[in-house]
């Protein structure tokens, strides 16, 4: 986990609105916390500040500007419950939060934020691997030896249809897990988070994908495999063709040499 | 504006191999010069005798049909890439098989006279050859390299079997025209017989990637083709080391184990080896910029030899061996009376050299004015 220091205003007064967002978390930390592939920079508000001088609702207006200054193509997700309210993006995150849930409801989010992550990255798997069906899918039906120079890549590819389906599993028990009883605030955050991410509905459509995937893919390395055994086979019923040539040409030879009417030198 | 046939053939000269029409036109040279020398010259005089044992005579019938198995291999590849179907070029195949061996037919009777219709020459043996280069293409690489071993251990056996010096008197073939002899012409025992001959097209096809590796312009590494050369040439070495203690009835030929007729194994290796060698290093050489102006001036000097090869061998021979049997005839009763003694070897030599000027001039001018030639005649049928 890396931690640095946000920028602060003069007197160490966290600075308002300032339109990128970034310098109004001024006495707050920015942490950078690999999840999966990426890098989630996560900041986190304690929400009942003991000197009075935080504004509630400065901010989480702020810090909404913060998160969502990061990818303006994807709106940050709010999900505010009982005094707490947790804004996330796939880049950024923050937590404000009272001080005696802080911990609980930002390894909630963190474990959310792993959890979408790895979806995410599964999604690009599936979408460049659907890419290269059309190419593929031919080699499902045929294999032989006009293909032979894409066995590689397709080994490759089935390999790589085979580990976005072992994360998939991997991963569904973090998605798909029940509630947990009795309800905590961190619990029911991480839930809702999941809820609005549609992350159960997204784990489904990327298994779809998978399932197509693994047809062709399987088909694919059936394929490649028979192609294999039936090249070994054919080495073998040539190296017989060829002994048993040998052998009916030194029969040949003998008999003819048998009959042959040789002159004499 | 460049008209359809001349945008051929400017693709197809793109597409020669500097090294294959530089060690071809070294094979038809030596084989001109040797042909006209022994064939003319070989016993008028002592100073002949000498020199003809001199000639580099069994050098380039190997390089020849092994240059054969290299070029099919080529051929095969390029036309696989243009999407011909594997039936339609197993047509090709045998059709330009068969041509090759009507012509070879057609030769014996024509330049050696009836009587050597079934000598089993070397456009018999090519087009048998070709054919049999059909199957090979199917075969495995494990499978075609049993069968070239299978082939060279077992010619020594087979002559013995088929009791080979029985054939030959006076260094010819002589063979009765019964199936059995011609059969066993073709298989064993005749001047270019199946066994061990094609060991050279069979080599040549599977040392094509090993020489010419992916890419068949692009450079490909000398390491494996090197060490195979190397490899034939000390088992060639062995194989003449071997030679004297073989049994007697094995040790067929010359002395030293090292003979064309019957081809011996250390002779067979040898040619191998040196057959290899000189491809990998002319492609070394000379494949890595076909566009510069040595190489450029190199395959205009050389690509007409090894483009009209075939008949450039059926011509040399036409134009030394027709007026030797019609001397023959005017000065005895025999066309073969000046057979090996109708010159002294310089003269021949001489004649040797002015043949290949004359073929450089004549297939200039066929390739100018796109005149027929047996190679012209061969596709238009075939392909």
């Amino acid at each position: 986990m890396i931690r640095r220091d946000a920028p602060r205003d003069g007197n160490g007064r966290p600075v308002r609105h300032d339109g990128s967002g970034q310098e109004v978390l001024g006495q707050v930390r920015v942490e950078e916390v690999q999840v999966d592939d990426a890098v989630l920079e996560l900041v986190v508000l304690p929400a009942d500040d003991a000197d009075g001088t935080r504004d509630g609702a400065g901010d989480e207006a702020a810090a909404l500007a913060w998160v969502a200054a990061r990818r303006a193509d994807t709106p940050p997700v709010q999900v505010p419950l009982y005094g707490t309210t947790v804004i996330w993006s796939p880049c950024r995150a923050a937590i404000l939060a009272p001080h005696a849930a802080l911990v609980a409801v930002r390894e909630a989010l963190l474990d959310f934020a792993r959890c979408d992550a790895a979806l995410r990255r599964l999604e690009g798997e599936a979408g460049l691997l659907l890419g290269r069906l059309d190419e593929d899918a031919p080699c499902a039906v045929e294999f032989d030896e006009r293909h032979i120079e894409r066995q590689a890549s397709l080994e490759e590819r089935f390999r790589r249809s085979v580990r976005l389906r072992a994360d998939l599993a991997d991963l569904a028990p973090a998605v798909l897990r029940p509630p947990v009883h009795p309800p905590t605030l961190a619990a029911q955050l991480g839930e809702r988070l999941r809820e609005r991410t549609r992350l159960a509905d997204r784990l489904e459509f990327v298994q779809a994908k998978a399932d197509v995937l693994d047809r062709v893919y399987d088909l694919c390395a059936q394929r490649v495999g028979d192609f294999a055994i039936a090249r070994r086979h054919l080495r073998l019923e040539w190296v017989i063709i060829v002994l048993l040539a040998a052998e009916l040409v030194v029969l040949l030879v003998e008999v003819l040499a048998g009959l042959g009417t040789t002159p004499t030198p | 504006m460049t008209s359809a046939p001349t945008a051929a053939r400017a693709r197809d000269e793109a597409a020669r191999l500097p090294s294959i029409d530089v060690l071809r036109t070294v094979a038809i040279c030596l084989m001109i010069v040797v042909h006209f020398v022994e064939n003319l010259a070989a016993t008028h005089d002592a100073w002949s005798l000498a020199m003809n044992r001199w000639m580099p005579a069994g050098a380039a019938a190997p390089l020849f049909t092994f240059l054969a198995g290299v070029n099919y291999r080529l051929w095969c590849t390029q036309r696989i890439a243009r999407g011909t179907p594997a039936a339609a070029l197993s047509k090709a195949t045998i059709r330009r098989g068969l041509f090759l061996i009507g012509t070879g037919f057609a030769f014996n009777v024509l330049v050696w006279l009836p009587e050597d219709t079934f000598n089993w020459d070397v456009l018999t043996f090519v087009g048998i050859a070709l054919i049999s280069l059909d199957v090979v293409r199917r075969m495995p690489v494990s499978a075609v390299a049993l069968a070239l071993v299978l082939v060279l251990l077992t010619s020594p056996v087979l002559r013995v079997v088929a009791d080979y010096p029985s054939y030959w008197s006076r260094s010819w073939f002589d063979y009765d025209v019964a199936l059995s002899d011609v059969v066993l012409g073709c298989l064993v025992v005749g001047y270019f017989p199946l066994a061990p001959w094609l060991v050279f097209p069979w080599a040549g096809y599977l040392a094509t990637p090993l020489i010419f590796g992916g890419d068949a312009s692009a450079c490909g590494g000398m390491r494996r083709p090197l060490l195979a050369t190397a490899a034939l040439g000390a088992l060639s070495a062995v194989a003449c080391l071997v030679w004297p203690h073989l049994p007697a009835g094995l040790r067929i030929g010359a002395t030293d184990g090292w003979t064309m007729f019957p081809a011996s194994t250390a002779y067979i290796l040898g040619s191998l080896a040196i057959a290899m060698l000189s491809l990998t290093v002319l492609h070394r050489l000379l494949d890595r910029g076909p566009s510069s102006a040595s190489t450029a001036s190199l395959v205009h000097w050389t690509g007409p030899f090894s483009r009209h090869s075939f008949s450039i061998y059926v011509l040399h021979h036409l134009v030394h061996i027709w007026p030797l049997w019609i001397a023959g005839l005017v000065v005895g009763d025999d066309p073969t009376a000046l057979w090996q003694v109708a010159m002294p070897a310089p003269v021949a030599l001489a004649l040797a050299l002015a043949c290949i000027v004359g073929c450089i001039a004549l297939f200039a001018w066929v390739d100018r004015d796109r005149l027929p030639s047996l190679e012209g005649a061969m596709r238009w049928l075939c392909d």
